[in-house]
């Protein structure tokens, strides 16, 4: 079965290059897209994703707070936190939100796949530029 | 010597009856009385009874004259013998024959001893010519001859006497009348030994001292007058005082010495001369006036020193004091100062008479004290705690904001000394309303400034993250797609390229990350200063190659409103000066808290520098220290440069609360 993701970002070209770069991936499926953290939050009940990336900064709801809800309803949720941040107190917040992955939104391209494979088994996955804050 | 008369001596007419028979009966010797009849006896016996009484009468009248001329005798004799003036009589040869007790007395020698011997020997040596030529002349001229002559008495000095001689009536005898001279002698001895002294000391001083008549005729000039006006004491004495002085000032020197008196005998003029070289003089005489019995002016004795130098000190001196004064009152500042006792208004300047009088309608004047300057209250306390914190601490400055109105002055407190005495307080007070009106206007502007800057920053940071930040990382998207789907001959061709637009994308990513960073962390509103003290520290350590260590009390709290930016704002210019100038290697940066104050130290191992030297800086550099004093000051924090060269720069600011 291959890898639902939802992607939770404001941004529409970042939305749209993320999903062609995991559509590229046979083992991942593109099953929605929101735009502020409300309607990830909905999508996520809504489309039980096996992972779900979620930028930060968001209209109407963060990414933190949308984390923190999925994770609360949706347990078994994994959620990989896509960022320009790259200090400790940001990866920290998105950590204790239930995140289970960080990466930087410059190094998305190279490590949103591995990322997402590695957090769907289960374990935490920090990019490169945020390894320093593990 | 009093001649004492025997008690009851016997009448020296006693024999006078037996020598009277005994002559009638000569008498009668050869005449026998006649016969004389009864009527004719009885006649005899009443001429003898009134020849009887007769004589009777005579001899009380010769008893009676001889009475008086035995008194008589006995005061001439005590004024022969007693009186002040010796007498002798000396016969030719100079023996004496007669001498009063006074003269034995001079002379030494009791009076027995006296008589019958010269009285030349009695004479010093060189006295003895002198005296012979006066016994000639008493001997050979009616006139009376006068000598002094010097004595030598027994066992003492010379004796000095004045003998006045005239021969007596019987041509073989002389009087002499002898005066001692001795006493006066001396006195006259000291008087002019006394002079010489005097006139030794006179002719010594550098003063000036001349007496004068009333006339001005000069009577005496010692040798300083003479050098002074270069004349001889020949050519002054007689000449008038007048031509000397100058002719401006003859009214007030004729005035001033007019006014002496036996009641006021001492007068003080200064007054110009023309010296003996021509030069214009000032000099101060001091006139003493002398008066005889009856109180009229007989001379003036003056004594004067020349004060030229003193008096161009006092001119001068007055000069600059007319120039200071002139300077004062026209100063726009008011200036006054107090007694440093009751601090009372000593003097004030005419601005501070004319601020009082306009604004608040007091009328200055000296003796004023605080309470009846201000109303009663704190503001009497508040000068009269300035004027003690100026006796006990010495100088300072403070910005004063006058009551019941809109002026500030800026006050300035001295310690007035003189020999080391402290005798007052002055205040020179500058009204710096505009200017700090104009400073609240700049604070505000400056305020709105920093405001408007945050604002801007937090847009510009937040369109950053937004927008090309955003924008980067789908086209960093884009060229992985790119990179993964184009044939790999195409690839193969343009694959340099694309991998070198995948890393500009990166690096300009990073470069947007660490902008948004310098512009306004995300961290200073989400997570507090901490926070954005950490990351900015990291991010500059490795711009810089400068180690950063940031320590924060473990509570440290999320401090309010526009704390945060202006504390990190402070810092970020500090890590910007450390990094232009301080060539150090480490920095620490430290936020405390100890619940009454908010600490920030930012603390380099640098080279330091000294403060003065920072103001001189070109303009860009020197700006970062005032830059940080005013955002501190803005949000009521207190700054502090600590820096030495050689020894780093500590800046510390704190915040009560």
């Amino acid at each position: 079965m291959p890898i639902s993701i939802l992607i939770v970002d404001d941004h529409a070209r970042i939305r749209e290059g993320l999903r062609r770069h995991l559509e590229m991936q046979e083992d991942f499926t593109v099953v929605g897209e929101a735009a502020n953290g409300r309607e990830g939050v909905a999508q996520a009940e809504l489309l039980r994703p096996d992972v779900i990336l979620m930028d930060v900064a968001m209209p109407v709801m963060d990414g933190i707070e949308a984390t923190r809800l999925i994770c609360r309803r949706l347990p078994q949720a994994k959620i990989l936190i896509l960022s320009i941040y790259n200090s400790a107190d940001h990866c920290c917040r998105a950590m204790d939100s239930g995140a289970l992955g960080y990466v930087l939104k410059e190094s998305a391209a190279e490590e949103v796949v591995t990322a997402a494979r590695t957090i769907m088994k289960g374990d935490h996955y920090f990019g490169a530029g945020v390894a320093g804050f593990q | 010597m009093k001649v004492e008369k025997e008690k009851n001596p016997p009448s020296p007419y006693a024999g006078f009856r037996s020598r009277a028979e005994e002559q009638l009966q000569v008498k009668q010797v050869g005449q026998p009385h006649p016969a004389r009849s009864s009527a004719d006896m009885q006649r005899l016996v009443h001429e003898l009874e009134v020849h009887q009484i007769e004589l009777e009468m005579q001899n009380e009248e010769l008893l009676q004259a001889r009475d008086e001329l035995d008194l008589t005798l006995d005061k001439y004799s005590e004024l022969f013998d007693s009186g002040p003036v010796g007498y002798l009589t000396l016969g030719p040869d100079a023996v004496i024959t007669a001498v009063s007790l006074s003269s034995a007395d001079l002379l030494g020698v009791t009076r027995s001893r006296l008589l019958g011997r010269r009285f030349d020997h009695f004479l010093a040596h060189e006295s003895r010519p002198p005296f012979a030529a006066l016994m000639e002349k008493v001997f050979s001229s009616p006139e009376k001859a006068v000598s002094e002559l010097a004595l030598l008495k027994e066992g003492q000095a010379q004796l000095f006497v004045r003998i006045e001689a005239v021969a007596a009536s019987s041509g073989r005898e002389c009087c002499l009348a002898m005066i001692d001279l001795t006493e006066r002698r001396r006195m006259e001895e000291a008087l002019l030994q006394n002079k010489r002294r005097y006139r030794a000391v006179v002719e010594d001083q550098t003063e000036l001292i001349t007496r004068f008549r009333p006339d001005g005729s000069y009577t005496f000039v010692n040798q300083a007058f003479c050098r002074f006006f270069a004349k001889g004491a020949g050519e002054l004495i007689g000449s008038n005082w007048r031509p000397g002085a100058m002719a401006e000032d003859l009214p007030a020197i004729e005035f001033q010495l007019s006014q002496l008196s036996p009641e006021h005998p001492v007068a003080v003029i200064e007054h110009r001369v023309i010296s003996g070289c021509g030069e214009e003089r000032w000099m101060q005489f001091i006139n003493r006036a002398f008066f005889d019995l009856e109180g009229r002016l007989v001379e003036t004795q003056c004594v004067g020193r020349d004060i030229t130098e003193r008096k161009r000190a006092e001119i001068t001196l007055a000069e600059s004091q007319a120039l200071l004064n002139s300077v004062i009152e026209s100063t726009s500042d008011v200036i006054w100062s107090v007694d440093p006792v009751t601090f009372g208004i000593s003097s004030f300047n005419l601005s501070l008479s004319e601020y009082l009088f306009s604004r608040y309608g007091i009328r200055i004047r000296c003796g004023m004290r605080p309470e009846e300057i201000f109303p009663p209250g704190d503001f009497v306390e508040k000068w009269r705690g300035l004027y003690r914190r100026t006796l006990e601490e010495g100088p300072f400055t403070v910005e004063y904001a006058v009551y019941a109105g809109n002026s500030v002055f800026e006050l300035t407190f001295n310690p007035l000394r003189r020999n080391g005495t402290v005798f007052g307080v002055s205040v020179f007070g500058k009204e710096i309303t505009a200017r700090k009106q104009a400073e609240e206007t700049l604070k505000r502007y400056a305020r709105r400034l920093i405001v408007l800057e945050e604002e801007l920053r937090k847009r510009i940071a937040m369109e950053l993250h937004d927008d090309v930040g955003q924008e980067l990382t789908a086209l960093g998207l884009n060229l992985a797609y790119l990179d993964k789907c184009l044939p790999v001959e195409i690839m193969d061709k343009f694959r340099p390229v694309l991998e070198d637009s995948r890393q500009l994308t990166k690096e300009i990513s990073c470069s947007v990350r660490n902008l948004m960073v310098e512009l306004r962390p995300p961290q200073l509103d989400e997570y507090g200063l901490a926070s954005a003290l950490r990351c900015y520290g990291e991010q500059y350590a490795q711009r810089s190659g400068i180690a950063v260590s940031v320590e924060v009390d473990p509570d440290f709290p999320r401090l309010p409103g526009k704390i945060d930016p202006a504390l990190f704002r402070i810092t970020q210019e500090a890590l910007n000066n450390v990094a232009k100038h301080a060539a150090a290697t480490k920095v620490l940066i430290f936020l405390g808290n100890d619940g009454r104050r908010t600490r920030l130290l930012i603390r380099d191992d640098g080279k330091g520098f000294v403060p003065q030297d920072a103001s001189l800086q070109p303009m860009g550099s020197g700006w970062g220290l005032t830059i940080m004093r005013e955002r501190a000051e803005l949000v009521g924090a207190s700054f502090r440069l600590e820096t030495a060269r050689g020894e780093g720069t500590s800046i510390i600011v704190e915040i009560p609360g």
